[in-house]
Parts: C-alpha cells; sequence; structure tokens
C-alpha cells in the first residue's frame, strides 16, 4: 500500500536541491538575477511560450506574459509549475518547436536560483491594521459596556478569504454603511447601558403557578389563542405579580388592567368591534404548543403541584409538508407586556416526575394470579375506597376491559390517579404501565374515555427485583429530563424562539430552581406598530419544555412555578452604567469628572493606553457639547460615541517603525492573544499583566489560562466552522425523502460534532491524528442516535467525550457534518469532498479552474468513475482534477447524509500521491502512517494564518513547512501548536 | 434633452460651492421639480436561463423567443408572463462581456454590471466600478439615498463569487442589504418624528464624524511605516458618510412622499417562500422609486455557483434539482425544470413591471422613466456568450421596445454606456466599451 522508498527519494531530491541552491546562489543577487533574466529567460519565454499563454489566450487558464524577473509572492507557484513543465519537457508541446538544450538548461538554473532567494526573502513586515470581525467587534462592545445585547444585526456579513477566514486583512472592509452601522450601534449601547441614577428602575415581575385545580376562581371569559395553540384550562393556573426584594428602591411594574382590542376573535374567524377587558388573565396565558397526537401517553398532563411534560418531540419541518412543531409538549406563558430592553431573568422550579413506564407498546405479558400479598385488585366500585399497597416495591397495572358493547361511546383514553400522580395512556393492551409504590394507604382513582364501567378490574402486581419488566423500569426512572428555557414571539403559523442558555438536567424528585438569564432584545420580538389594536397582536412567548434528545423514554419534567424578573438588577446604577460612567459624583468637578472618565473608557476601548494628544481631541469634543448642552450625561455619552466609533477601537493595530520584524509591545500582544483565543477583546487580568510589562514573562501562564477560559470556545467555534467550510453543512438542501433522518433537529446538533471534537483535542492536547481517526467520539444523545450507536450516552444534550468501538467513526473525516455538507444533500460528491480534503486536511489546494469550461453532460446512468473521468479528460481540467477526485472517491462509502454505508460503494482509489486506497479506514491508515507530518502542516497553516489575521508570505510557508513549529514534536499535539504558534514570529514579530 | 441636463448641472455646481443646506429639488424651483427623475434598476439571475437543446424539441420553453408571428417574436412559455409588457421591454441577443471569455466562469456575476478584467492578476483591484454606481454618481444629488443595493444574502459573501452585483468607485464589493424590514425602516422610517430633532441629531453626528475624521487622520499619521491601506478605507468611506449626511441634512426638510404600505409584508423570509420574498423586495423597490428616494437600485436575485439560499428556490417551488444543478442539466427533464424556473421568474418581473406602470410620475409611469436591466452573465452552465438580457421601460428616455435584437455579437458594455447615453449621463467610455448599441432598442 505505501510506498516509501518513494517518499524516501522524493525528501533526498529535495534536500538535494536544497544544497546545490544554497551553494549556488549565496553569490547571486536580486539585480543579478533580474539581468540574466532579461537576457537569457525572457527571450525563451517569448519564444516558445507567449504564443499560448498571454492575457488574451490562457491556455490551461495559464498567462506568462506578464512575469518578470522579480518573482513576487504572488507568481511563485506559477514559476514553480512553470519549472516543473519544462524540467520534464511536458512543454512547449510536441507540436511546438523544442528549447535549445543550453537555453533550457540556464532557464532552469535561473530559475532555481531565483526561487531560492523567494524562499529566504524576508518580506517587508510593515506592522498590521486589521478590522475587528463582526464577531470580535461584538464581544469587544459587549464586554467593554458589560452588556449582553448584541447590536450587530445591522452590520454586513464580513467576507471570506481564500483560506475560509473572515479575519484576513485583505477581505476586511470598512465601507460606508459599515461605518454609519457603527455610530448606530455606538449610541443604541450607550443607552442601552447607561441609566439615569437618580429615578428608580422600574422592574418586572411575576409568577405563574401551575397545578391541577389551583385557581378557585377562573376567569368565566373565553381566551383565544389561534390554531395549533391549546389553552391550559383556567383552573389550572394562577398569575400573580410580585415586587423583587432590592437592596435599592424599586418600581414594580404593574400590568395595566384595563384595555381594549377593536379586532378579535370568535373562534378561528375574525370579528371587529371594541371590546374592554379588565382581567390580566387576558394579558397572561397558559398554553401548550403543538399538533396533535403523541406516540405514548399525553404530551402534558396537570397534577396537582404542577404540569408534567414529556419531551417535546421537533417536527420534520419539512417546507410545505409539516407544520414545525411536532405535539403539544411545549409549554408557553404568552404575554402582552415585556420589559423592552436589559437583561432577564426566568426561574423555573422543577422536578423529576416520580413517573409510570407505560406499556402500551411493548409486547408485555399480563401478571400471573398472585397472591394477596403480592397484588392488589380494584374495580369502579371501589373508587371512593382507599387502595392498600401491602409492600413497597415496583408494580405492573393490568388494566382488564370489558368486552365492547355496540352503543359505547367515548375513547379509550384511560387514566390512573394515586396519590395525586396521574397516568395516562391510550388503554391498547394489558399491562398498562409500571409504577413505584410506597406501602399503606394511598388515595387513588381512574377515568376511562369510554366510561368506567367498561373497565373490569385493575390488578396492581409487585415485581421481583430480578423481573425484567423491574429492571426495566429502574432503567427508565434512571433518566432524567431536561429542561430547556425559549423567549420569543407568536406568530399567527407559529412561533420563533432562541433558547435562554442551555438545558439543565433535571435529576431530582424534589422541586428545585432552576435560573436562566438574557438579554432581552437578543430574542425574537414582534416589531408591532403603536396602536395596533388586534387581539392577538404582537404576543410575546416564554416557553419551557423537556428537552428531547433521542425518543428514549424518560420520566416526566414536572413543572410547578415560572417566574420571570426584567429588567435584571444586581445594583442601582447597574455594573453597565458604571463600566461606562466609572467616576462618581464624589468627584464634583465636572471637567475633571469628564476626563477621568472618558480616559479610563478609552484606555478600555483601544486596548493600551491613551496618549495626551487623544485625549485633548476627546476632551475638546466634550467641551464643545457640553457648553451646549450643559448636560453631563449627555456630553459624556457622545464623546464615548466618538471613541466606539474611532479605528482604534474597531481596528486591531500593530505599529511598527520600521520594514524590519519588530516585536509587538505588551498591549498589541495582549490584544493580538485575546483576538486569537478568545475572539474577542483581553480581560482585565491579560490587561494588568501587559500594563505590567509581564505578559512575555508569563505567557505559558497566560495561554493556559486563556485556553481554560469558556471564552475559548468562541475560538473553536469561529476557527473550526471557518477552516473546515462548516457552512456548506447548514445551507446543504438534502433530500428529506432519502435521508429521513437527517431532520433539521439532527442538523443543529450534528452541526457542532467538529467544533467540540476539535476543542475537545486542543483541551486534552491530543495529536493531530486523532482528527483523522479516534476511538473517541464527542457526541450527545441525538449524535448517537443518528450514527446509530447502541451503547448508552446519557449526556442529554450536552456533548461529551466517549470510547466508541466503530472502525468507520471516530475523527473528523467521519462526521454526517463534513460528508454530508460536501455532498449535493442528494448524493455523494466525490469531487466537493476531494477539493476539501486536499484543500482543507492535507493543505494541497487545486488551482482555480480555467476559464472556459465546456459544459459537462450530467449522465447518472454512467457509473460514478466514469463521469470522473469524462470530467478528467477535458483539456484544461485533468490537471486539478487528478490532484483531486481521488481523495473524494476514497469517502464512497459515506452518502449524502454522511453516514457509512459499509462496503457497497466502490471506494477504491490510487490517490494523488501514488498509493491505493480502498475506503476511508485505508485512507485514514495511510495518512496516519505516511502523510501525518502533511496534515499537520495544512492544521498550523490554517492555524497562524488565523492567528495573524492574514494570508501567509511565500517564505514564511516554506519555512513553515520546512521546519514546522518550535516546540512540536511528532505526535503533532494541538496544544502545543496553539502555543507555539503564540511563541513563534509569525506572531511576535510585526 | 442634452443641453438641459448641463445647465442642471452647471446651476447644481454654483449651488453646491456656496450653501450645501438646499436640496437641489427646492432651490431649482418648479421646473427642475417639475422634471421626470430617470432611474436605472438592474436586476441579476445567477446560472443562465434555459435555452433547451433542439433535440428535445421543447423549443417553447426557450427563454430567448424562437418563434415568430405576424414580424413580432412570440413569447415562450418561460417569459410569457410578460407578454402584456410587449409595449415597454425587449429581448436583445448576442451580448457577451470580452473579459467573461477570458475568465472563471464562476465569476460572472461579479462582471456583469462591471465588465472587468477579473482574469488580470496584475490589477491593483480585483474588480470596477460598477453600472449602477455610475448612475449613482450622476444622480445621488437628487435624491436621499445615492442607490440601494440588495441581494437575496447579504454582505458581501466570497471576494470573487460574490454576493453582490454592485462595485464602488475603487472597485470594491459593495455589501448588499437582504432584509425587507431592515430596508423599510432605513428608507421609509427615517423621516419618522420631528423633523427638527432629527436635523439637531444628524448635525451632531456630522460633528461627531468630523471629529472621528480628525483622530483618525491623527492616527493614521502616527502609523508610521504600518501598511496604511486599511485606514486609507475607512478615512474614504468616512468622508462619504459625512457627504451622505449632509446630504440628508438638506432632505430633511421635505417630507416623504405619502405612500400606501398595506401590501407590504416585511416578514417575509427567503427560507420559507421565495415568491413572496421577490415580491415584497420588488415592491419595496417600486415603493421606493415611486418616492424618490433613489434613482440607482441593484438587486441581485440569485447567486453563482450553487451558493446561498437561492439554489433551493426550485426545490421549494417543487421541482427536482438545485438551481445550479439545473443549469447544469442536458436532459430534456432538467432543461424543462430550468425553464419551469425561469417561468417563475418572469412571473415576478411581471409583478413588478405592473408595480412600476401603477405608479404615476408627472409624465408617463415609473416604468417609462426607469430603466430595468434583466438578465444574467452566463447564458447556461458558464457559457459567457449570449447573455439572456431583457431591457425593460426608460420609453420616456427614448428606448423603443417589442423587439428581439438577435443579430450579432455585442459588447455588453455598449450596451450598458448606451444606458447611460439614454439616461444624460455623459461619458464617452463605460468598462471595455467600443461604442454605444445603437441598434434597435436605443436606436434614436
Amino acid at each position: 500500500m505505501v510506498s516509501l522508498t518513494q517518499s524516501f527519494f522524493r525528501r533526498l531530491t529535495e534536500l538535494f536541491t536544497l544544497l546545490l541552491l544554497l551553494c549556488q546562489s549565496s553569490a547571486l543577487k536580486a539585480d543579478e538575477l533580474q539581468t540574466q533574466f532579461d537576457s537569457k529567460v525572457l527571450p525563451v519565454l517569448r519564444n516558445h511560450c507567449f504564443d499560448c499563454h498571454n492575457v488574451d489566450d490562457r491556455e490551461s487558464g495559464v498567462r506568462l506574459d506578464h512575469l518578470d524577473g522579480s518573482l513576487p509572492d504572488g507568481a511563485i507557484k506559477l514559476w514553480e509549475h512553470v519549472g516543473k513543465q519544462i524540467e520534464s519537457g511536458a512543454m512547449p508541446p510536441e507540436d511546438h518547436s523544442e528549447i535549445p538544450e543550453q537555453q533550457r538548461r540556464e532557464l532552469l538554473s535561473w530559475l532555481e536560483a531565483s526561487l531560492h532567494e523567494a524562499r529566504i526573502r524576508e518580506a517587508p513586515n510593515n506592522g498590521i491594521t486589521r478590522r475587528l470581525t463582526v464577531t470580535q467587534y461584538r464581544h469587544a462592545l459587549q464586554e467593554l459596556l458589560g452588556i449582553d445585547d448584541d447590536f450587530t444585526a445591522t452590520l454586513p456579513d464580513d467576507g471570506i478569504s481564500k483560506d475560509g477566514f473572515t479575519n484576513d486583512i485583505e477581505t476586511l472592509s470598512a465601507s460606508p454603511l459599515q461605518i454609519e452601522a457603527w455610530f448606530n450601534i455606538a449610541t443604541q449601547a450607550l443607552e442601552a447601558s447607561t441609566v439615569d441614577p437618580t429615578v428608580s428602575p422600574t422592574v418586572q415581575n411575576f409568577r405563574m403557578d401551575l397545578g391541577r385545580g389551583i385557581n378557585p376562581q377562573p376567569l368565566q371569559e373565553n381566551l383565544i389563542l389561534g390554531a395549533l395553540n391549546r389553552l391550559l384550562p383556567k383552573q389550572d393556573f394562577t398569575v400573580t405579580e410580585l415586587t423583587p426584594e432590592k437592596s435599592f428602591p424599586i418600581q414594580a411594574y404593574r400590568l395595566p388592567a384595563k384595555y381594549r382590542f377593536n379586532e378579535g376573535y370568535s373562534g378561528n374567524a375574525t370579528v371587529r368591534g371594541w371590546r374592554e377587558y379588565t382581567s390580566i388573565y387576558h394579558k397572561v396565558f397558559a398554553c401548550l404548543r403543538g399538533d396533535g397526537g403523541y406516540p405514548k401517553g399525553e404530551p402534558y398532563e396537570s397534577v396537582d403541584n404542577g404540569l408534567l411534560l414529556r419531551p417535546a418531540i421537533p417536527n420534520d419541518s419539512v417546507w410545505q409538508r409539516s407544520t414545525t412543531y411536532g405535539p403539544k409538549a411545549n409549554f408557553k406563558i404568552a404575554l402582552r407586556e415585556l420589559p423592552r430592553h436589559g437583561r432577564f431573568r426566568v426561574t423555573v422550579r422543577a422536578a423529576k416526575f416520580d413517573d409510570a413506564l407505560l406499556l402500551s407498546n411493548l409486547n408485555a405479558e399480563p401478571a400471573e394470579q398472585a397472591s394477596p400479598q403480592e397484588s392488589v385488585t380494584m374495580s369502579a366500585e371501589q373508587k371512593d375506597q382507599p387502595l392498600v399497597i401491602p409492600q413497597s416495591g415496583i408494580y405492573q397495572v393490568d388494566v382488564y376491559r370489558r368486552p365492547k358493547t355496540e352503543d359505547e361511546k367515548g375513547n379509550e383514553r384511560f387514566s390512573l390517579q394515586i396519590d395525586g400522580r396521574r397516568f395516562t395512556d391510550q388503554l391498547k393492551r394489558t399491562p398498562a404501565m409500571l409504577l413505584r409504590l410506597a406501602e399503606g394507604e394511598r388515595d387513588w382513582s381512574f377515568d376511562f374515555g369510554r366510561g368506567d364501567a367498561a373497565i373490569e378490574k385493575i390488578v396492581l402486581t409487585r415485581l421481583s427485583m430480578d423481573d425484567p419488566l423491574a429492571q426495566r423500569y429502574e432503567t427508565f426512572m434512571q433518566q432524567s429530563p431536561w429542561l430547556g428555557v425559549y423567549m420569543g414571539l407568536r406568530r399567527d403559523c407559529g412561533h420563533t424562539f432562541n433558547q435562554v442558555e442551555s438545558s439543565r438536567v433535571v435529576d431530582q424528585l424534589s422541586t428545585q430552581a432552576f435560573v436562566f438569564e438574557g438579554a432581552i432584545n437578543n430574542f425574537p420580538r414582534p416589531d408591532v406598530q403603536p396602536g395596533n389594536d388586534n387581539y392577538l397582536a404582537g404576543l410575546r412567548e416564554i416557553l419551557v419544555h423537556s428537552v428531547y434528545t433521542d425518543g428514549r423514554d424518560r420520566p416526566r419534567l414536572r413543572i410547578e412555578t415560572i417566574e420571570f424578573e426584567g429588567p435584571l438588577y444586581e445594583s442601582w446604577p447597574p455594573q453597565s452604567h458604571r463600566n461606562v460612567f466609572s467616576v462618581g459624583p464624589e468627584v464634583t468637578d465636572e471637567l475633571e469628572r469628564a476626563r477621568e472618565t472618558i480616559r479610563r473608557f478609552a484606555q478600555r476601548a483601544f486596548r493600551r493606553p491613551v496618549d495626551l494628544q487623544e485625549m485633548a481631541g476627546l476632551m475638546e469634543l466634550w467641551r464643545e457639547h457640553y457648553q451646549q448642552s450643559k448636560d453631563f450625561h449627555a456630553s459624556t455619552r457622545y464623546v464615548l460615541a466618538g471613541i466606539l466609533t474611532s479605528p482604534a477601537f474597531l481596528f486591531h493595530v500593530e505599529n511598527s517603525q520600521s520594514p524590519k520584524p519588530e516585536p509587538l509591545n505588551q498591549h498589541e500582544l495582549a490584544a493580538k492573544l485575546a483576538l486569537f483565543l478568545w475572539d474577542g477583546p483581553p480581560d482585565q487580568e491579560l490587561t494588568d499583566v501587559a500594563n505590567r510589562g509581564q505578559l512575555t514573562a508569563e505567557l505559558d501562564k497566560t495561554i493556559d489560562r486563556m485556553i481554560a477560559d469558556p471564552k475559548f470556545e468562541r475560538f473553536t467555534e469561529t476557527f473550526v466552522r471557518q477552516w473546515l467550510s462548516l457552512d456548506k453543512f447548514d445551507s446543504v438542501e438534502v433530500d428529506r425523502r432519502k435521508y429521513p433522518a437527517l431532520s433539521k433537529f439532527a442538523r443543529k446538533h450534528l452541526r457542532q460534532e467538529p467544533v467540540r471534537t476539535f476543542q475537545h483535542l486542543v483541551r486534552t492536547n491530543q495529536s493531530v491524528g486523532k482528527l483523522i481517526q479516534s476511538d473517541e467520539m464527542v457526541i450527545n444523545e441525538t449524535l448517537a442516535k443518528y450514527y446509530g450507536i447502541d451503547q448508552p450516552i446519557e449526556s442529554g444534550p450536552e456533548f461529551v467525550a466517549v470510547s466508541v468501538d466503530r472502525s468507520h467513526l471516530g475523527g473528523l473525516l467521519t462526521q454526517a457534518a463534513i460528508q454530508s455538507g460536501l455532498s449535493d444533500g442528494r448524493e455523494a460528491n466525490p469531487v466537493k469532498r476531494g477539493a476539501w480534503f486536499a484543500r482543507k486536511i492535507i493543505a494541497e489546494p487545486p488551482n482555480d479552474p480555467p476559464p472556459n469550461v465546456p459544459e459537462l453532460k450530467d449522465d447518472r446512468s454512467l457509473p460514478l468513475k466514469e463521469r470522473l473521468r469524462q470530467h478528467r479528460d477535458v483539456k484544461g481540467c485533468v490537471k486539478c482534477h487528478e490532484g483531486i477526485d481521488p481523495w473524494g472517491v476514497a469517502f464512497q462509502q459515506y452518502d449524502a447524509g454522511g453516514l457509512f454505508t459499509g462496503n457497497k460503494a466502490d471506494a477504491k482509489s490510487k490517490l494523488p500521491d501514488g498509493v491505493e486506497v480502498d475506503g476511508v479506514a485505508e485512507l485514514q491508515q495511510h495518512l496516519l502512517q505516511n502523510r501525518l507530518a502533511d496534515v499537520a502542516f495544512s492544521v498550523q497553516k490554517h492555524l497562524v494564518t488565523y492567528a495573524i489575521g492574514r494570508p501567509l508570505q511565500y517564505n514564511e510557508w516554506v519555512r513553515l513547512k520546512e521546519n514546522g513549529l518550535a516546540g512540536v514534536d511528532e505526535d503533532y499535539r494541538l496544544q502545543d501548536m496553539i502555543r507555539a504558534i503564540v511563541h513563534s514570529d509569525y506572531f511576535l514579530k510585526k | 434633452m442634452k443641453s438641459q441636463s448641463i445647465d442642471r448641472r452647471a446651476v447644481l455646481k454654483g449651488i453646491a460651492g456656496t450653501a450645501l443646506a438646499l436640496p437641489a429639488l427646492e432651490a431649482m424651483g418648479s421646473e427642475v421639480a417639475g422634471q421626470v427623475p430617470r432611474r436605472f434598476c438592474a436586476l441579476y439571475t445567477a446560472n443562465g436561463m434555459s435555452l433547451p437543446k433542439a433535440e428535445h424539441k421543447i423549443d417553447q420553453w426557450s427563454w430567448f423567443p424562437r418563434q415568430q408571428q405576424d414580424g413580432q417574436f412570440v413569447f415562450g412559455e418561460s417569459t410569457k408572463p410578460l407578454e402584456s409588457f410587449r409595449n415597454q421591454l425587449s429581448f436583445v441577443g448576442g451580448l457577451y462581456h470580452e473579459n467573461g471569455l477570458k475568465s472563471d466562469p464562476h465569476t460572472c456575476s461579479d462582471m456583469w454590471l462591471t465588465g472587468a478584467p477579473l482574469h488580470d492578476e496584475t490589477r491593483d483591484s480585483y474588480n470596477s466600478v460598477s453600472l449602477d454606481q455610475v448612475v449613482a454618481r450622476h444622480t445621488k444629488g437628487h435624491c436621499r439615498q445615492p442607490s440601494l443595493v440588495l441581494s437575496i444574502d447579504a454582505g458581501v459573501g466570497f471576494l470573487s463569487r460574490t454576493g453582490t452585483i454592485s462595485y464602488n468607485h475603487a472597485g470594491r464589493p459593495i455589501p448588499a442589504e437582504n432584509n425587507p424590514r431592515q430596508v423599510f425602516n432605513r428608507l421609509f422610517r427615517a423621516d419618522v418624528g420631528a423633523l427638527n430633532a432629527r436635523r439637531d441629531q444628524l448635525r451632531r453626528q456630522i460633528k461627531l464624524v468630523d471629529a472621528v475624521l480628525e483622530s483618525a487622520k491623527s492616527f493614521d499619521k502616527q502609523l508610521g511605516q504600518t501598511d496604511r491601506q486599511t485606514m486609507q478605507q475607512y478615512l474614504a468611506s468616512l468622508d462619504e458618510v459625512e457627504s451622505r449626511l449632509a446630504a440628508s441634512e438638506k432632505w430633511t426638510d421635505i417630507p416623504l412622499k405619502q405612500q400606501d404600505y398595506s401590501h407590504l409584508d416585511l416578514d417575509v423570509s427567503p427560507e420559507q417562500d421565495p415568491a413572496s420574498y421577490y415580491r415584497t423586495m420588488f415592491d419595496l423597490i417600486a415603493l421606493a422609486f415611486d418616492a424618490d428616494i433613489t434613482r440607482s437600485i441593484a438587486f441581485m436575485l440569485n447567486r453563482e455557483d450553487g451558493m446561498g439560499i437561492s439554489d433551493t428556490f426550485p426545490l421549494k417551488l417543487g421541482l427536482s434539482r438545485t438551481h445550479h444543478n439545473l443549469s447544469h442539466a442536458g436532459d430534456k427533464a432538467g432543461q424543462l425544470e430550468f425553464a419551469k424556473y425561469d417561468r417563475f421568474l418572469s412571473e415576478e418581473l411581471a409583478g413588478f413591471f405592473k408595480r412600476l406602470n401603477s405608479y404615476q410620475d408627472s409624465q408617463g409611469t415609473v416604468l417609462d422613466n426607469t430603466i430595468v436591466l434583466y438578465g444574467s452573465g452566463a447564458s447556461t452552465t458558464h457559457q459567457p456568450r449570449n447573455l439572456p438580457t431583457l431591457i425593460a421601460g426608460g420609453t420616456n428616455m427614448g428606448l423603443q421596445h417589442g423587439v428581439y435584437h438577435a443579430e450579432g455579437k455585442t459588447r455588453m458594455a455598449n450596451l450598458q454606456l448606451s444606458i447611460l447615453q439614454a439616461m444624460g449621463i455623459e461619458q464617452d467610455t463605460f468598462a471595455d466599451s467600443q461604442g454605444t448599441f445603437t441598434d434597435s432598442v436605443f436606436r434614436s
């Protein structure tokens, strides 16, 4: 499979060439080379090449007539290609005159010498001025002001560089549209983070309590919420407006009690006519959203101390084929008024429910007749008498139904209640369910849709602990529900939500409080014009559900209360205000206070100290404004808006004094590190280290701290997503008939896998080889189901590293987000996969396609290899496709859904490096054994490019390729790489 | 007509030299106010149009007309929705960009309005100015916004295969907007609220921009040897913002035209329904023209090379392949489906024309005073010849319609130059033009 000798030879030849060049060229200077070019090289090119390779005729996409003897970086790849073509005799082609041997040798030796010069040439290193990306700008603004609000929606997306990155100096533009947006954002953000400290804040705080019949005086009028909503019975919830306790005075916001609407609803029909309302129950609704039906049991059910929710099954959401909700297991509070700004908190008091495992879709047998110590038999007549449980344990419930009579009416819904617990299911077979009961007297009851009389008897039988059903029940109760909270708005055709923080596991049977916080304006909100008098206009919603992962049985989530508070202030004035107005009124001289406020703010915004001249300019602006307004806060905010739109905030600047490489200063280094590893600004600790001048000395310690910080996940998210072009998976339109499992829901989880994997490998400092192949996967329950991994993964929606002994899984290359993203959603695409692999994994990118690519026959009746061959045979295509397609062919075992299909597909391929493999497993072996250094180079190349925010210059590229990074050994560990990059001249020099 | 435009410019120059505060409309009195606006709208569709092979015998589905009757071309099935506008539109065949023949075919949308030699790596900038921006430079003094740049995807996207068809005078891509609500708020809600407050705010903002500009300039000087290109770009944009603010200040006294917005559905999303999305975007364009908010609009309806959401539109409409895949189809079924997608676009376009005709200028309808250029940078799959092109409106600028100009080969830039001249923009060349397009539509 491998040809070691071949690669050894290649290395040897390279080494020889290099030695030879070193001897030859040291004497030759650039101008000598230019002279040689003019006298010896140009005439040859002119005579033999320009006819076909000029500005107008670009045979095979190659143009040569613009080249001169200086070998600029951009032309080096082309020159190398020219050298290869002439050396191998491929050019000039047979039907053209040959280059005389002497001239040919002169040309080649000139080229070798020149290429060497180019490789060792130190490119001018004139500092850098790089705009922050939208993401970096967002983080810089949020951290500077101490707010969570995202104001960047109006900024256009950043362009994408050839390497796939948005932080590339060459693609980061600053257009008038962007500048206008920056101005608007600065004003908005400052308004949002500052307050009038003399006015006590108004805070909205209310709680909804849930429970069967807990509202003794429910509203008598009808409530309406539109299609696909089911209102919770009005007696099953109460709403209480509260006044939060704070250490400072507040105004409690009260929902206005009187209001009226002109446009309302009667059923689904719209009616017009003013109607007056006085109850807040027209302002705050408790409801469930979704379609009918649930595979087993009821999606929701009220019990004495709360509302029970089964996991909210996501719907397929295929456009125009199904709605987007799934069964009604999404509980929502729909309400007309919420704060317009600031942070909010939703507190959910919830518990895992002591539930029954429903058996309606399991083939279990009715329990055998057992002794009275082991079982209890009840019937409809005994409903009012207590139920005596002889012994604590797990009980099987057998419900015996009388034979159907003709005049029976009603449904087959059976509901059992014991001590306030409720278990409901369609009565399909006996037994009905399993549950745990404590010994002693129990209140009990039951309902049956067709009338209680249709039930002959109910038998509870205690199971021995080694009974498989008992064990099944134990396993079931070991599962826990996950609580998810969302915030959004109601639409006529559905709803729009974003999740508030991440889901939480609810693993206690006793009630606990779970707190979720966010900035209200980061969540979808209705855009309603004032004066809209429609009853359903502009409703906002808080949604709470039990998170679905893989469809397994799990105990229900019981929610007892949901409390909302916002805007959320921990102090007054809030921290965000004090971040802006950092000097209090204790400094009585307003000019002094302004100066210090502005200086502190500018210093943090600029990520460096502010010089006197800058301060003078800012203060002049302040004075001018203050003379007119006489308003300290307004004038100061005005100047701060200027700071937020100044290039010192919007750009990362490495200021150099000469074309020679210079070390970064401490503040530049801090800022650059933070942009690299946190995709944002430095924090106070990093700034402090830089202020002390200790950053260079404490670099390793700092890197450790930064990688351990949660903000490091922003780096992996941005870097991995862009390096691997994961946006392709976000946009591929998958044929859902062919790939029914690849739902929108599954994709939402799958898209995170490459990022989580990379993050795990960096944090645990593992080898780059683990990206190629690994026994470990970083997945959650949803992914385990998608990949058909049967070993239990008990992490809910959270990603965890697990050992998976499946040869076709593990590593990046086998992930669905990669392989499906590189398909057209219908069938695997070896060209896309090959080009991606060549570019991203081994850094041997194909050239851009030549002009005038002729139309290809897309004849799907031909086998794939035949089609690829046709493609390659087209003149002008062959050169690149030879370096692309064979890589992709090896991935043929993975379908357009990104799943392994076994060995049915023809994945035999002769790779561009000459090795033959059959399928991904052999490709992985080959990469690990023979090409690991190239994979490492590719990762390093992409990391360095991302870290420094510009493409590598040719000499840097060669240096990295030949020397690697100091501190990275042959294991090529990922954290070592990041550390080595920060320590390298690529990063530390400007 | 020509001399009139020179006069107006000369007068304007005089005014601009002394006081910028007065808008052209007011300053020039009823004579100029009565003059009908001249507008330009570029609509780009990617991947070409269906021009089925003869062997499939579905000629009636060709985008370019293939039949004649009574000396007139017959609309094909895919353009039939446009039939009622026969007297306001023409088809132009045989167009090509000289540089398109030499460049990566995926960049044809980048070149459509610029004609730039994208293959020439020795140039300083990748692209050059696009036609709509040349128009904007001449019309911006008369309206609130120099231009409106729209696209199915926001931003600029990739450097080549850009998500915008509009390039500024430095040849840099102009980020496009794609959110109907944002566009609406920016254009039509700008004047809500007290005008005086708005003016105060603008003045303060101008001062702030000035201050930032000043500090940025001194900052730039400090930069020493540091690469200053980025800063230059920032400064140029800041300058532009300042002049825009100055321009909008003078407009604050003039109330926005009263219009009916009730038909707008600003919540549409291309994720859900392509037809409603296009309709809303077209409605916004028509409203912006009618209120004379801008006179130059570019809208990229979909993207080249299978990029972006628009590639999935045919699937959303019930066809079986993506847009890019359909454009590659050689089989009968595929070419027929591609044509059906063309027909969908024709329907949307017809709705747009209808809307433009429903708005009246002082002379004629808005469509009569707007030149609409609709087309693609490839005829089918990467074929940069015979670019599908439809030109509509502008009869008040002398355009003559109802023809299918099929003969010969003409540089696209010639046609584009003719558009500029018809609009009264005095320019002798545009891009690599070798003259004007004197046949048919622009025959004087």
